[in-house]
């Protein structure tokens, strides 16, 4: 269980989180917000890329700055950007990741083609980075997020940049993981995480608006719409101000 | 037009950038203000010249003439005064029997000048022999114009009778046609008018070197940031639009690079021209170039500010010329290591270009058409000459200008084709290149340690192993081409250094007493033959004859005034002992704290570990890094380590190939010999063998490499961006190294590097501990950095 307590965070003297307070067990979750909300921030935070300013986040109850590796361990994080080597193969750089997550000597080469299955990149493994498409950058990230099967796994803007198709095979893979553990999916866009996420984290300049259920979202921003009405509902008017 | 504007907005803007310009430019002043007690040429002041400039301001050629030497004249009359007087003083009677002798010949000056040189102004320099040499110079200067029609009529008649004398064996008939063209070009030089100008102004205008190494860093950063930062920064995404569009962005590119380049010149060497205006002052802008002694062969018919802007203009061609390479190299590959390793490589196969092509072989055309000769401006003008590629003959000028000029359309032209290209790539057309990059040399391998992933970044992902390759041969052609031979006074000594090799016995005291007994004895014969020769019993060609003998056994004298210097010392010191030094005393750095050999080290260290470090930022894997078990503490250990044994071998290649060069020039015998042996050492315990020493001095000298490589690797850690990063590790290591070259200076910046120090001061030793320490420091920084 992953345990978020009066986050804060700014750059400068801008306030880019506002005290952040949430409980996240097991199943997907969908982090909403525009450009500039903030979610890269909170899950640059979580991941232990950038520190809190102040407030906690617990991992079953234990900090994860105290935690440390063994948080490390059980993390997956998919990066917003394409940070990948180009020199690299596919499979190297899978290979590579799992070196640095510690799987075990003798699983590595079972976990690379597990999770190389997963994400249908089997006849390209062995091709340099360099040469890869968007789509199938993004799907490498995506394995090395989910290779060594962690607990808590994170994917910022899985689908940026990517074409439709692309974007609905993304979505598909990432409906296809097991739900045993916790998934954080950031996104701006809202069918990403339609019909997919168990519950959506709504995020708005640096302040979690919601915490809850899509179909609850639905009921009380847009009564006869859908997800997408809601996100316009909800910041349309805040573009206004 | 905008795009124009908005790409060299982002070289303005570009803080670092500005930061390293205005610091060089800077430095550029400095220098001008210090260049004399740097590189002391003579004690003859800006000032004397600017004197001098004014006082010959609108007088004609016959009256320059007259009014220079009227001033050499009295200035060495009067010296000559004060030599007599001098030498009068002399407690030998012969001298003061010359000095009167002196007197009698110079008898008209001696008088005329007599009253003057009690107390003479020296108007230019402020004393009596810096003005004499001052004005000889100015002397030299003046005949060598005024007699410029003479020597034109010499070059004519010369040529004319070699072409009588060829007639009959006209086989190499492409040198008679150089010499008849060469006459041509001088013969319609001679109605040029010569009056002339002091030369000193436009020789220092035009011939500053550090300028030049100035402006190519400057060139260099910045045609950098025109591609690579976009590159690394993944902007070229935005940037693609349509066909036309990129052709308007690099168009714009190359004409922003033109224009900058431009401005660059200006301001350095702008810079430079009003400095030397100011302080030399200038005569006659007017007056033909071949008014300047230093051009009188110079066959282009320009006035002296013609000259100056035709300088500078070809200056900003070869500039441009150069930068457009860079451009390109940039554009067509990929990291920055590649086209610093290309860069390399190219200024290498120029340098050997430079030095192999001979001056007067066929093909003498590549002597100078190369970025190295290229660089010396002047050189394409101060002399007419035809340049040959096998049968062809063409003017110097001319060619070398035509040449630089198509070289700048070619790099153009390329560089659009490549730039579109690296556009439209999606579909990759070459399919070698792509079966190319394919080529995996490590299908089937799996990594289990992230040691061996490091190490396969270094090596095949930033290409070191290519690096180290290419250093491999290059050390190996320097040690190719190194000379061995030692030099006559080297080998007589090295002779007599094997003879006496060892400890100090009787036998060896013998021989060095014997040898000092001979040349007393052949100075004794020398002096009565003298003598001889005084009272007239020898004419001076018999006593020339007699007193070679002498002279011959005398010539080494000076060379065995070591050897007895160290016989002395050995006596004086019971624990040292005969050793052959030359060879040690180079490996010690003894007379020169710095070798070229440290040079080669650093620059390929720095190109070599420098991307290593940054590559998770560039490519932005460092989240994914960061969020791993053995993301962070355990990469930085690895990659530190790997680095250090990377380095470690090309420590070993350098330090091995030169320890071999000076093993086969000179030996290094006697290893087991105390250390005090080697007299500059002489306050080093006398228990200590020159093995020992040699061992510390390398383990200081390796434990100061690797803080040179902490230290490369703290820097880019530091600046996160490649080029900033080499920049700077550059400035700080290898600067130090080029002043200690140019300068000799003898107090190292660097002087951890040269644990020899010692030989002064014991106290050197602290040093040791020191650089430990701060190892210890950068490699907790780096570590920490990348946690
Ligand atoms: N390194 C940074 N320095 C200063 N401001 C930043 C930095 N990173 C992000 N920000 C600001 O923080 C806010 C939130 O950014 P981010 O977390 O990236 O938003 P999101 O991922 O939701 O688009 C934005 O307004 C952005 O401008
Ligand atoms: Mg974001």
């Amino acid at each position: 269980m992953l345990e978020i307590k009066d986050l804060n965070r700014s750059y400068g003297n801008k306030l880019v989180l506002k005290n952040i307070n949430c409980k996240l067990t097991n199943g997907v979750y969908g982090l909403l917000g525009p450009n500039g909300a903030g979610k890269s921030t909170l899950m640059n935070i979580i991941t232990t890329n950038l520190k809190a300013d102040s407030g906690s986040i617990l991992w079953n109850g234990c900090e994860i700055e105290n935690l440390g590796n063994s948080f490390r361990e059980i993390l997956g994080y998919m990066p917003q950007g394409q940070g990948l080597y180009n020199g690299f193969t596919g499979y190297m750089f899978l290979n590579y990741i799992a070196v640095l997550k510690s799987v075990p000597k003798a699983d590595i080469k079972s976990e690379i083609e597990r999770v190389t299955k997963s994400v249908n990149l089997m006849d390209s493994i062995n091709k340099k980075i360099g040469t890869y498409s968007g789509g199938m950058k993004q799907r490498i990230l995506i394995a090395s997020a989910i290779i060594g099967n962690p607990k808590l796994i994170i994917f910022d803007e899985p689908t940026a940049g990517l074409d439709p198709k692309e974007r609905i095979r993304v979505k598909n893979l990432l409906g296809s993981l097991a739900k045993d553990k916790i998934i954080i999916i950031a996104t701006h866009i809202v069918p990403d995480i339609e019909n997919m996420a168990k519950n959506i984290l709504v995020l708005k300049n640096g302040v979690l608006l919601e915490e809850t259920s899509s179909d609850k979202l639905i009921q009380k921003y847009a009564p006869n719409g859908n997800l997408e009405d809601v996100y316009m509902s909800i910041f349309s008017n805040g573009e206004d101000l | 037009m905008k795009i124009i504007k908005y790409e060299l907005l982002k070289i303005v803007t570009n803080k670092l950038f500005i930061f390293i310009f205005l610091v060089l430019w800077f430095i550029n002043f400095i220098f001008l203000n210090y260049h004399n007690y740097l590189v002391p040429e003579n004690d003859i002041s800006h000032k004397a010249y600017k004197l001098l400039v004014s006082d010959l301001k609108g007088k004609n050629n016959l009256d320059k003439g007259i009014f220079i030497n009227d001033l050499y004249q009295r200035a060495k009359a009067i010296n000559i005064i004060y030599n007599i007087q001098n030498y009068r003083k002399s407690d030998n009677p012969l001298m003061r029997e010359y000095a009167d002798a002196l007197r009698d010949e110079n008898k008209e000056i001696y008088n005329m000048y007599y009253e003057e040189s009690k107390n003479p102004i020296w108007k230019y320099t402020g004393n009596s022999d810096t003005e004499l040499v001052f004005l000889e110079i100015i002397k030299t200067e003046y005949d060598i114009v005024n007699n410029y029609h003479k020597s034109l009529n010499n070059i004519l008649d010369e040529s004319k009778t070699i072409e009588n004398v060829s007639i009959f064996n006209s086989n190499d008939n492409v040198s008679l046609k150089s010499i008849s063209k060469t006459s041509d070009v001088y013969r319609s030089m001679l109605n040029t008018e010569v009056n002339y100008e002091v030369g000193k102004t436009v020789e220092k205008i035009t011939s500053l070197n550090i300028t030049d190494f100035f402006v190519l860093i400057i060139i260099f950063i910045f045609s950098m940031i025109l591609t690579l930062e976009e590159k690394e920064k993944n902007l070229l995404i935005i940037i693609k639009s349509t066909k036309n569009g990129q052709f308007t962005t690099i168009v714009s590119k190359i004409v922003a690079l033109f224009i900058s380049t431009c401005l660059i010149c200006i301001l350095f060497y702008g810079m430079n021209f009003l400095y030397y205006y100011i302080t030399l002052g200038c005569g006659d802008f007017f007056a033909t170039v071949q008014s300047l002694s230093m051009f009188t062969l110079s066959t282009i018919k320009v006035n002296i500010l013609e000259y100056l802007l035709m300088f500078f203009m070809s200056k900003c061609l070869y500039i441009f010329l150069l930068s457009l390479l860079i451009f390109y190299l940039s554009i067509k590959f990929n990291s920055i290591s590649e086209v610093l390793l290309i860069l390399f490589i190219i200024i290498l196969i120029n340098f050997i270009v430079y030095k192999g092509v001979d001056v007067t072989s066929n093909i003498n055309l590549f002597h100078s058409f190369n970025l190295i000769g290229l660089i010396n401006t002047n050189e394409i003008f101060r002399i007419y000459d035809n340049l040959r590629f096998y049968n062809m003959i063409v003017s110097k000028t001319s060619i070398l200008l035509f040449l630089q000029v198509v070289l700048i359309f070619i790099f153009i032209i390329l560089s659009i084709f490549k730039y579109l290209k690296n556009m439209n790539n999606d579909l990759r057309v070459n399919k070698i290149i792509l079966k190319l990059k394919e080529f995996k040399l490590f299908k089937n391998i799996r990594f289990n340690s992230v040691f061996s992933f490091e190490v396969y970044k270094l090596l095949f992902v930033n290409k070191s192993l290519m690096i180290i390759i290419i250093f491999i041969l290059f050390v190996s052609y320097n040690f190719k081409n190194q000379n061995f031979n030692l030099s006559y006074n080297e080998d007589f000594y090295k002779n007599y250094m094997d003879v006496l090799s060892g400890h100090l016995d009787k036998e060896k005291e013998e021989i060095i007493e014997n040898t000092l007994n001979e040349y007393d004895k052949a100075s004794k014969q020398l002096s009565e033959i003298q003598e001889k020769v005084k009272s007239g019993e020898l004419s001076n060609i018999e006593g020339m004859i007699v007193s070679q003998p002498y002279e011959d056994v005398l010539a080494t004298r000076s060379i065995f005034e070591k050897i007895e210097y160290k016989y002395n010392y050995i006596k004086e010191n019971p624990n040292a002992s005969f050793v052959y030094d030359t060879g040690y005393n180079k490996l010690f750095r003894v007379y020169k704290s710095v070798d070229f050999y440290d040079i080669y080290l650093i620059i390929f260290t720095v190109i070599s570990i420098l991307a290593l470090f940054i590559m998770e930022y560039r490519t932005g894997v460092i989240q994914i890094l960061n969020t791993a078990k053995n993301g962070r503490v355990k990469t930085a250990n690895k990659k530190v380590l790997v680095t250090v044994i990377f380095c470690t071998f090309l420590f070993i290649i350098s330090t091995v190939t030169e320890v071999i060069g000076i093993y086969k020039m000179y030996g290094l015998p006697n290893m087991d010999m105390s250390v005090i042996s080697l007299e500059v050492f002489s306050n080093l315990p006398s228990n200590m063998s020159i093995l020992t020493y040699l061992i510390v001095f390398y383990i200081v000298r390796y434990i100061s490499y690797i803080l040179i490589i902490l230290l490369v690797e703290y820097i880019s850690l530091k600046f996160k961006n490649m080029i900033f990063a080499f920049i700077v590790s550059i400035f700080i290591l290898l600067i130090p190294f080029v002043m200690n070259i140019i300068n000799n200076f003898q107090v190292n910046l660097f002087p951890f590097f040269n644990i020899s120090l010692v030989r002064y001061n014991l106290a050197y030793f602290i040093l040791v501990p020191i650089i430990v320490i701060i190892n210890v420091f950068l490699y907790n920084s780096v570590v920490k950095k990348l946690e």
